[in-house]
């Protein structure tokens, strides 16, 4: 199962505020769409290996997400190596093997690297601050940010129920397969859409019909009478947040400066 | 004698119910979309067969487009982050237009309308139109800014297979997703 939660404790990632975290994630998230020459991606993704590490997450806790993660993101990268023709651009493409309408490309190997550290970059990166940040302060923080309160209530809630609905999925999987149910891995289109529903449909739907109960319950609670609302905890930002906001600020003129000289794809053939 | 009506009110889009079905509809897209984030489309970058684009469809039905557009665009975020740990902006607003634009229902189907043919012919088509619009816009935008594809050709075939599996997802699940929801609260005056 996937497992991605918050994992308390007292580490530099730990001290640091989220709205500090979330503009290092927006870094990263620059560096990986700004470049594509796998020499330069190298050093995010060496610096998303140190960051991940020192969050100090517990590796069996997190070993089958990761399993899921890196399966996943090799597997699609490889594939896209193979039918995502970025030799199509290129005149005379290096073929490393060709079978019919399949060629294995320098090219597409690299696009597949570039790939494989961009996708891998952002988990461990994402993975760190999601790791890393109690989810209460997750709204606390976005009204920081200015965004108006009914805003950050709606990411709060969302990332409240968000484990919910993954048990609510399992129970409701298990509850069907008790009945018979077998998930479709082949026939048509219509069939493994219909196959669906007996696990979408009782989930959704009580989600929703609960909806309304919820509603009531806040606007007794008079959620929604003020323009402005208060936070039961507040966050504040230290000398630490101030500094790695400096550096990344730094990374990021950096980074903008290297984007000027590296422009395209690297192929060492 | 003057007869006696019940007066009409008009919901606010960001009233305290639609708030929570945000959420809800949020944290339901994410939390059902990851599993079949494993169902990839070869050649279309980190495509995937959804059926669950069904419930930002549904949830702009029902909730209107402000909701549906919330639902798909910060589901996705967060069914990306979990899944690939990534952020892709132009398909997470891609995932937010597939389910505002069936909000067109909200305002010109009747809620009396929902688990007849006449609503639930509407949820399909707008289901296929919101496919077609929410997925040419991410196709569109990866060819533009060169977002893992880098032709013409690799975009259209993007948009055919991304839009075309959504727009079957959409056109089948939210009519069904819809029928139930309608039946289930049918005479509940509040629960709808």
């Amino acid at each position: 199962m996937i497992q991605i939660k918050y994992f308390p404790g007292n580490t530099l990632l730990h001290r640091l505020d989220f709205r500090t975290k979330l503009l290092l994630v927006i870094f990263f998230i620059f560096i990986e769409v700004a470049f594509l020459d796998v020499r330069i991606l190298l050093i995010p993704f060496l610096a998303a290996v140190v960051i991940y590490l020192s969050a100090r997450v517990p590796f069996r806790e997190v070993r089958s997400t990761w399993k899921f993660l890196v399966t996943i993101i090799v597997f699609i990268s490889s594939i896209n190596a193979l039918f995502t023709l970025l030799g199509a651009t290129v005149r005379e493409p290096h073929i490393i093997v060709q079978f019919a309408f399949l060629r294995l490309t320098w090219e597409g190997v690299f696009f597949a690297v570039a790939s494989i550290m961009r996708f891998l970059s952002l988990a461990m990166i994402s993975f760190s601050v999601i790791m890393t940040t109690d989810p209460a302060l997750y709204g606390p923080a976005l009204a920081k940010l200015g965004i108006p309160y009914k805003g950050a209530y709606v990411v709060d809630l969302a990332l409240r129920y968000l484990p919910t609905y993954v048990n609510e999925l399992e129970t409701t999987t298990n509850a069907q397969m008790a009945r018979g149910y077998k998930a479709k891995t082949r026939g048509g289109l219509f069939a493994r859409i219909l196959n669906t529903v007996p696990l979408l449909l009782p989930v959704t739907i009580n989600a929703t019909l609960s909806i309304h109960d919820v509603a009531d319950a806040m606007e007794l609670r008079a959620f929604g009478s003020t323009k402005k609302r208060t936070w039961y905890r507040t966050v504040h930002l230290s000398r630490l947040d101030y500094a790695a906001i400096a550096l990344v600020l730094m990374l990021i003129v950096l980074a903008i400066y290297l984007r000027t000289q590296f422009t395209t794809y690297w192929i060492p053939v | 004698m003057s007869r006696v009506t019940t007066p009409r009110t008009k919901e606010s889009l960001f009233s305290v119910k639609q708030i929570v079905a945000m959420a809800v509809g949020t944290g339901l897209y994410a939390a059902l979309t990851v599993p079949f984030n494993l169902f990839q489309i070869p050649g279309a970058g980190l495509v995937a067969v959804r059926p669950t684009v069904a419930i930002p469809m549904f949830f702009g039905f029902i909730f209107g487009p402000i909701t549906g557009f919330v639902a798909g665009f910060l589901g996705n975020v967060l069914a990306d982050a979990v899944s690939f740990g990534g952020f892709f902006w132009n398909w997470d607003i891609a995932n937010g237009l597939l389910g505002a634009v069936p909000g067109v229902g909200y305002y010109v189907v009747k809620r009396t309308d929902w688990n007849k043919a006449r609503g639930l012919v509407a949820a399909a088509v707008l289901a296929i139109l919101g496919s077609i619009i929410g997925i040419g816009f991410a196709a569109g935008t990866d060819y533009i800014f060169q977002i893992g594809i880098s032709t013409m050709e690799a975009a259209l075939f993007e948009f055919y297979a991304a839009g075309a599996t959504d727009a079957v997802n959409g056109a089948i699940l939210t009519p069904i997703l819809l029928y139930a929801y309608a039946n289930a609260t049918a005479g509940r005056a509040r629960r709808v």
